[in-house]
């Protein structure tokens, strides 16, 4: 075997020992680094995430967040967003703030019934009520 | 020459990958805490932080070594998803399982399955009614999971002038039992009063509930 050949072979070695050394290091996981972005599209790409798909909506290249209105003072917060290919075709999303993170209770969605609004505070049910989503629905009988 | 020289240039960038992997490495071990998360097969484990994007770190299960913080992390499964925040500290491990469990985050009458409300629209409720009775046992327990209604109990007081119409039935809100009182006097309005079957003391009154 010719010294070269040997070298190759060394020099593969150490590429590998890298990965390695890197998985030992690691226990097996892998680092995650989050990007920065802006407020709440995080909480809302995690909340339109669904399971089949290798992706996740993306701020500004799947979904625009048009308007953010928080509520007493940040534990409520609606927002209107909308596909960015069709930026005109708006829907809310209604999120809450739980252990310091938001996450999406209710929508997206262009209208939602009083029924499915019991449960959150009066302005923004108010809110939601002025900005003409919030509809009268009876589920009646059964 | 130039094939030696060629050699050595690849055995430094070489070297200088072996030192940049193994030294980022450590540190990045160093600098990091450890979480594993097991969820039920096929669910997408996806994590956010306030002011940061969201990620998907795996699917069924993930082990991802993370700055210290608090995240949000997430397991989807179809119409199910699971929401928990986990603090991850510095050279510390978290462990946790995440089953995606409930397709509705907010409360509403709707989360609640009803069963048996169509006998109580046989003895003369409406619908809207219906919608006021399911909205008051909601009121009285936002998080019951299942609301059964005794068929065979059901009773109407006979109507007289002037007083209110009164159906009387058994209930059993998730695992409990109580006798339910509901009196309206027009079509569109309810007061539904429950009592303990047992010491027949009164435990909820919604008062006029209209939808």
């Amino acid at each position: 075997m010719s010294s070269k050949f040997k070298l190759v072979l060394f020099w593969l070695g150490v590429i590998v020992s890298a990965f390695v050394i890197k998985t030992v290091v690691f226990r097996g996981g892998s680092y995650v680094g989050i990007p920065k972005a802006p407020a709440l599209s995080g909480a809302i790409s995690q909340s339109l995430a669904s399971s089949g798909t290798k992706t996740i909506p993306r701020l500004n290249k799947d979904y625009l967040i048009n308007s953010v209105k928080y509520f007493q003072p940040q534990s409520w917060a609606v927002a209107s967003i909308s596909l960015s290919k069709l930026p005109q075709n708006n829907a809310i999303v209604i999120l809450h703030q739980v252990d310091g993170a938001y996450r999406i209770v209710l929508g997206p969605g262009t209208a939602f019934s009083t029924y499915d609004t019991y449960s959150l505070p009066v302005d923004v049910i108010l809110y939601l009520k002025n900005s003409g989503v919030l509809i009268y629905q009876p589920t009646g009988g059964q | 020459m130039g094939a030696r020289r060629v050699f050595i240039i690849i055995s430094l960038l070489v070297l200088a990958f072996f030192v940049y992997m193994v030294g980022s490495s450590i540190y990045i071990s160093r600098v990091t805490g450890t979480l594993h998360v097991d969820s039920s097969k096929n669910a997408l484990i996806v994590i956010s932080q306030d002011n940061h994007g969201a990620k998907i770190i795996g699917t069924g299960s993930a082990k991802v070594l993370l700055k210290p913080g608090s995240y949000q992390l997430s397991a989807t499964n179809g119409a199910k998803q699971k929401f928990i925040t986990v603090n991850i500290i510095k050279n510390r491990s978290a462990s946790l399982s995440l089953i995606p469990t409930t397709s509705a985050l907010l409360p509403s009458p709707e989360s609640i399955q009803f069963s048996g409300t169509s006998t109580l629209i046989n003895d003369g409720l409406t619908t809207n009614q219906i919608s006021d009775f399911k909205t008051a046992v909601f009121y009285f327990k936002s998080s019951a999971q299942t609301v059964s209604i005794d068929e065979s109990s059901v009773t109407s007081e006979p109507h007289t002038l002037g007083a209110d119409f009164m159906l009387e039935f058994k209930v059993k809100i998730d695992s409990t039992s109580y006798r339910a009182v509901i009196s309206y006097s027009d079509l569109s309005t309810i007061n539904l009063n429950l009592y303990n079957l047992n010491s027949n003391s009164r435990v909820f009154s919604s008062r006029a509930i209209s939808n």
